[in-house]
Parts: C-alpha cells; structure tokens; sequence
C-alpha cells in the first residue's frame, strides 16, 4: 500500500469513527473504553480491507471475539466489541455478534466472517503492541487515541492476520491443505475449531439455544449438541410442572454439560449442577441396561416439592462423515449433521430408569462426598 | 485516489444513516428466522419507547449515557421462539451497549417471562417491563408472527403483564426499606426484584466487566458470586496458571462462587475443568479443624511435566460490612453487602484463605479424584 492511499485510509477510520460515536467529547464514556472500541473498528476496518468488502456493501456478516473475557495487561477488553459492531453492523440480536468464553489470559481475537463468501479474516492481537495504543490516554483526547492506534502498523498490532475460505464445502474438498493450516501452520492460532465450526453454525442458521451454548462451551462439537438434543428431549417428556427447578448431575460428563447448565439454567452456583468423573472401570460395575448412562435429571413439583428424575442416555450415531484428516473439519461435518436434526431429540435420548427421590430427599444429597448415586438408583451390579 | 476516498467515506455515511432505516423493516413470512427476530427487534424498540414515556411522566428526561439496560431476553423463549431480537430493539433506543458494559443479558431457563428492565444512573429509578406469554400465538411457520400482538399498534395493557417504575438507587431503598421490604415481597419486578436491584446498581457503582460476566451467568449479584470472583483474583496473584496449562476447579462446599470461578477461569464440566461435590454439616464434621472451612479445591496442571498441583481454598466472610440489617431475607441486605464487597474486589488475599499446598502423584488427574464414591478431602488428608 503506498503512503497515500494509506493515509487515506486512516483519514477515514477517523472519520468514521467520529461519526460513529455521538457526542464522544460530553460523554462519560472512559478513555479505556475509547482505546478498545478504535481497536475493534480496527480489527474490522483491516478485515475489510482483506477482503475488500466495503461497508454498506449490504453483505451480511458474521463476528466472534473473546473480548470482554481476555484480558491484557490487567486490561478488560470488552469495548472492542462495540467497533466490531459498528463498523460490521453484527449484532447480539441477529446472533451475528458472539461473544466466545476464554479464560483471561487467553490472546484477544477477532474474527471476520462473510458467510455469502466463506472468507474468515482473523486477527490476533499482540499484547505487546498493545501499551502503546494507550499511550495518550490520560490526554482526555479522543483524536489523539484515535491517532496512536492507527500509528501502529497492522503487522505489529496484531500478531496473527490470516484470511482463509472456511465454507464446508471447500474444507471438505481441501482437507490435507487445512489440516496443515488449522492445525501445524496454526493460521487462527489457537482458534481454529471454535472459529469453524462457530462461524459455519451460524451462518447454517443455527437456534440461538445453539448459540448460547456454545458461546458458553467456547466451540462447537457433536458433544455439546448432545446435551442441546437432551434438552430438547427434556422440554417435550420431562416439563416441570407447577414451577419447580432441575437438577442435573452427570455420571459421564462431556461437552454436553455446558449446554445443560445454560439451557437450563441449572448450575452449581445456584445449586442446580453436580458431575462425577466416572471411569470406564467404574461403569463396567453398572447393570447392563446402565451402561451407557450419562446423566441424571432431577425435578422438583413446584407444589409438592418432590422431586422425581430420569436417567437418560444420549447415543451419537455415525454421521456418515469421513475422517478429514483435520479434527476441526470433521467435527464441522459432523455438527452441520446433527445441526438439521435438533428437533429429534428421540433419535438420540433414551430412558433407562424414572424414579422418585423419597420424602425429604434432595438431589444434593446424592451429590455428597463418597456418595455414588448410581448406587443409590440400584444401578449397580449385584 | 480522491474519488475513492470520497467513495469510503460516502459508503460510511450511507451505512450509519441506514443503520436505522434498515432495523424498522415490515415483518417477512418468507423467512422465519428473519421475521421472528423483525418481531422481537420490534418489541425491543417498542420496551425502550414505552421506558422513555414513564419516565418522562415520572418527570425525568432520559439521557442515554446514563442508562443500563438489563434483560433475559435470549434465554427467555416464548412460543418456542427465541427472544434475542429484544436484545437489538432495546439497545437501539437505549443506547446501551456490551462494549460498555450497560447492557446485560441475564441467564434464565427457556421458560422464563420475558423481562426488561432499564435503569437511571443519574435518577436512580428503573423501569421494569415484563410481556405477557401469550404476545406470540404457537403456530406453524410465519403464521406465528401473522397472529401475534402488533407491537406498533396494540397498547401497553395489550403487550406489557407487568409495568413498574421505582427508584431503586442504594440510598433511597437503604432510607425506605421497610417500605420496599414490602414492595419486593409482593415481587414488584415479578420476581426479578433481587437480580435487577443488584446488578444495576452494582453497574452503578463501578463494578467491572469481569465481574459483570459472572453476575450475567449467575443471573444475580449477591455476596456468595462476589467470594467466587474474589478467589479468582487471588488465584490470578498467588496461584496463576503455568505456562499453557488449564485450571480444574473442585468444589467440596459450593455456593454462588460456583458461577463466577466457571465463568471466569473457563473451567466448566463441559470442558472437564469442573466439578462439585455438596458437602453437609455432618461430612464437614468429619474434616480436621484447619480444614473445617475449606470450600474449593483448586488444580493447575504443568503441560510441560503433566503433574497437577493444587491449592485448597477458604473464603473468610467479614464480620463488619457495616450494613445494618434490613431483614434477613431483606434484599436491601445483600444490596448493602453487595456494594460493601465491591470496593474491595483488589484485596483478595484479606478474604481468601490457603488451608494446604500439595501435589497430585504423577499420573493422577483431578478427575480422578471426583470419581463417584471418591472424598477429595480425605485423599488430601484432611479428615479425622
């Protein structure tokens, strides 16, 4: 890019941003907010000149970013995804806008995808790039943060910029290629599978019961769509009656977990959630009819405060998906798969025993230390 | 190159001015997706509308940097359809952003009401929405939306079961409490009473994103998630994560902690970085005096050498949030304790306490040690 035309570009970043921000002079808005938001307006503003789609292009578009639960530098991230929004017009709303869980030390990311495309764009931020966007923060002048961002070259900003054409069908047809560049090349870092299979979901119009879970699981893989089926399975042949809560207590915990926790709101914060990590020898110990229990739903009657449960399996089938080689693309064939089929939970979700918990019992008191609730359901071998 | 500068710059005016234009579009039948989101959208914008208007007749002109808004919509499902579309509406006529951190999206099960709610910083009162279930007919395909309540033309008592204004900034629920001790208890904000007083005024306060994303998981802001972020931040100081290597959390007596160390360490059952064992008064008798408060086991593992180790954690409660108490099940309780604690989220170590160090034998994982039948607490040693 000549010097020109790069200034240009960066005269209408400016500008863009300016107009993009209302009354950004009287508002209360901290300078730390401003710093983060140029950032993803940057973020968005470098992805589409990857690709050369321009904004009001009418193309639709889909963002993922871990803003807001990385940190860097002792720093919250979150305003970023306020610029990602503006200039790419995602949204929460249409679920074009997710918000991956990380842990706090994990790189801050961005991803750009165009669905009508198949072109991602990820941008990957350099901590150490980072101290000198806040540079003249305590200035008060939002030019000036405007000014130290874009004096920072995009090959330093970010530590990782990649553009790739992550559509099923050209993985699919491209395996060995991106096999090398998802997982030895790392192309998206670290972030591949999430970005893939989270991009496609949504851009297959995936259900926003989907969504959130995943964003709570950080990707999307068969496992998680397990506990989504059993969910659905749980809506239609296990309601709560008269108000009432659930409690889930997984004896074969897996992916699944993160979507019972958000679909339902049962977690362990809010006593609503217990796991046991059982072994493959200890499930050898359970009857025959047991052996492939997973997880435990407990309901309280609202009225009566008894509670009953249902012991269920949940069996995934062959999809009928080659092995790609990639793991990231062979699950992604495997989700679309099951992405079609969410509404026949029946399919997957079995009952092995219904049971009530006697008077003044509680699920808690199966999920004691030394407790076995298999035990208990006399679901172990004589 | 001036003409494409100039075209860059027109095509980024045309984006923001039709921003608006585009959002306001009539309902399709074509594609459900799009109309059901068109329909919520349109209910978010109708909620903010209605917000506006009570409290422009409480007296107040709303200003929309001073605002937080806060909703289940997304969890919430109503007719089997989901809700996220409100999420769009409401922050087009609030202002209120995720980047800010003044729109927040509230856990709740798929059957849920419905709720909004939006509140004043500067005021200190909160308008308090919540829809009627039936607002969406069940039907096949777009006839849902053809058959539904028209958010344009229908009034308030049409869409609205529940509509409330109060002023719910700390002071005046602190100087009126037995007065809202009342109006809570009739559930006020049907049912929401604690999670919207709690965490807008947290907000308020200065809370900071971090701890907002676990309020938002939690679904409310009380004392016990407020434990759960404070270990957090000792762990961030004292027990950080080796290079590469992930955290595992076990809970041997969980409370609302529970959510904030899932939701901020990324350590949950799903990822098999979790899990929870519900310890009675009767097991904890059992545990050696220095251990009768541990709460949380919490494991890192070394990548490098696959060995965990792991520390054994203590929350110390303070004895003096100088709160007076309001009632025991008073929400103007928590409220005070609440804000008492968030000044004090930087001073981890005053309220986090280490019962015991040690390391895992080679070749044990925790999971091993939350298999069913197994006591954590015992395998450490620290039984009677």
């Amino acid at each position: 890019m000549n010097r020109v035309r790069k200034n240009l570009f960066r005269a209408a970043i400016l500008y863009m941003v300016i107009i993009m921000v209302p009354a950004i002079s009287f508002s209360s808005e901290s300078d730390d907010y401003t710093v983060w938001k140029t950032l993803g307006l940057r973020a968005a503003y470098e992805a589409s000149q990857i690709t050369g789609i321009e904004i009001g292009s009418g193309i639709n578009i889909t963002v993922l970013t871990n803003a807001g639960y990385a940190e860097i530098n002792g720093y919250s991230t979150e305003g970023a995804i306020d610029g990602l929004q503006e200039f790419t017009s995602s949204s929460r709303g249409k679920n074009t806008l997710m918000e991956i869980h990380s842990h706090y030390d994990d790189p801050l990311w961005f991803a750009v995808h165009y669905p009508s495309t198949g072109i991602c764009v990820y941008l990957q931020v350099n901590p150490a790039a980072v101290e000198k966007l806040f540079i003249n923060v305590a200035s008060d002048s939002y030019y000036q943060i405007i000014m130290d961002n874009l004096a920072v070259e995009k090959s330093e900003l970010f530590s990782i910029i990649s553009s790739e054409n992550i559509n099923p069908d050209n993985l699919y047809a491209n395996a060995a290629t991106y096999s090398a560049k998802f997982d030895t090349e790392l192309v998206f870092g670290k972030n591949a599978f999430r970005v893939v299979t989270i991009a496609n979901a949504v851009a297959q119009g995936a259900p926003k019961s989907l969504l959130r879970s995943v964003e709570f699981h950080d990707h999307y893989c068969p496992g998680v769509t397990s506990g989504i089926l059993a969910v659905n399975y749980i809506k239609s042949y296990f309601p709560l009656t008269s108000g009432g809560s659930y409690f889930v207590h997984s004896v074969q915990p897996w992916c699944k977990e993160d979507a019972f926790m958000t679909l339902l709101n049962a977690t362990p914060g809010k006593s609503g959630y217990a796991v046991l990590y059982s072994t493959a020898e200890d499930r050898a110990t359970w009857k025959e009819e047991a052996q492939n229990a997973a997880t435990i739903i407990y309901r309280q009657d609202g009225t009566t405060k008894k509670w009953d449960g249902i012991v269920i399996s949940i069996t995934l089938p062959s999809t009928g998906c080659p092995d790609y080689i990639s793991g990231t693309i062979t699950k992604l064939c495997s989700d679309l798969w099951y992405l079609e089929r969410l509404d026949q939970p029946e399919s997957f979700v079995k009952v092995i025993k219904t049971f009530e918990l006697p008077d003044g019992v509680a699920p808690k008191d199966w999920a004691r230390p030394g407790v076995d609730p298999m035990e208990k359901l006399g679901l172990i071998q004589e | 190159m001036k003409r494409y500068f100039v075209r860059v710059l027109s095509l980024v005016i045309a984006a923001t001015v039709l921003s608006g234009v585009c959002s306001t579009s009539a309902i399709s039948g074509e594609d459900l997706q799009k109309a059901v989101y068109d329909y919520w959208n349109s209910a978010g914008k109708r909620a903010g509308t209605q917000i506006f208007e009570l409290m422009k007749r409480e007296g107040f002109k709303l200003e929309k940097e001073n605002l937080i808004s806060l909703t289940n919509a997304g969890y919430a499902e109503i007719a089997g359809n989901s809700t996220m579309g409100l999420i769009d509406g409401l922050s087009d006529r609030t202002g209120c952003s995720r980047g800010k951190s003044t729109l927040v999206e509230i856990h709740a099960r798929y059957d849920a009401p419905l709720w909004c709610a939006v509140y004043d910083k500067i005021s200190g009162y909160c308008v308090y929405l919540q829809f009627k279930a039936h607002i969406m007919q069940v039907a096949e395909g777009a006839d849902a939306i053809q058959k539904s309540v028209d958010m344009q033309k229908a009034s308030a008592a049409e869409i609205f079961e529940i509509t409330a204004v109060e002023k719910i900034n700390a002071d005046h629920l602190y100087a009126n409490a037995e007065a809202f001790n009342k109006k809570f208890g009739a559930k006020l904000f049907g049912g929401n009473e604690f999670r919207v007083v709690t965490i807008a005024n947290a907000l308020a306060n200065g809370a900071p994103a971090y701890a907002l994303r676990a309020f938002e998981y939690h679904d409310h802001y009380c004392p016990g998630v407020t434990s759960g972020i404070m270990i957090v931040n000792y762990l961030k100081s004292h027990f950080p994560p080796i290079a590469g290597g992930n955290y595992f959390v076990q809970s041997v007596q969980p409370w609302c902690k529970e959510d904030a160390l899932m939701t901020l360490l990324n350590a949950t059952p799903g990822k098999g970085g979790y899990s929870a064992l519900y310890s009675t008064e009767a097991d904890r008798e059992k545990w050696k005096p220095e251990a009768k408060d541990a709460s949380t086991i919490i494991y890192r593992e070394d990548k490098a050498t696959g060995k965990w180790d792991g520390v054994v954690l203590s929350f110390k409660w303070s004895g003096s949030s100088e709160c007076k108490n309001f009632g025991e099940k008073s929400i103007m309780t928590k409220l005070c304790t609440d804000l008492w604690y968030l000044d004090k989220l930087n001073r981890a170590e005053e309220f986090v306490k280490e019962i015991k160090r040690f390391e895992l034998p080679k070749g044990v994982t925790p999971k091993e040690w939350s298999k069913p039948g197994v006591d954590p607490v015992r395998e450490l040693g620290l039984t009677k």
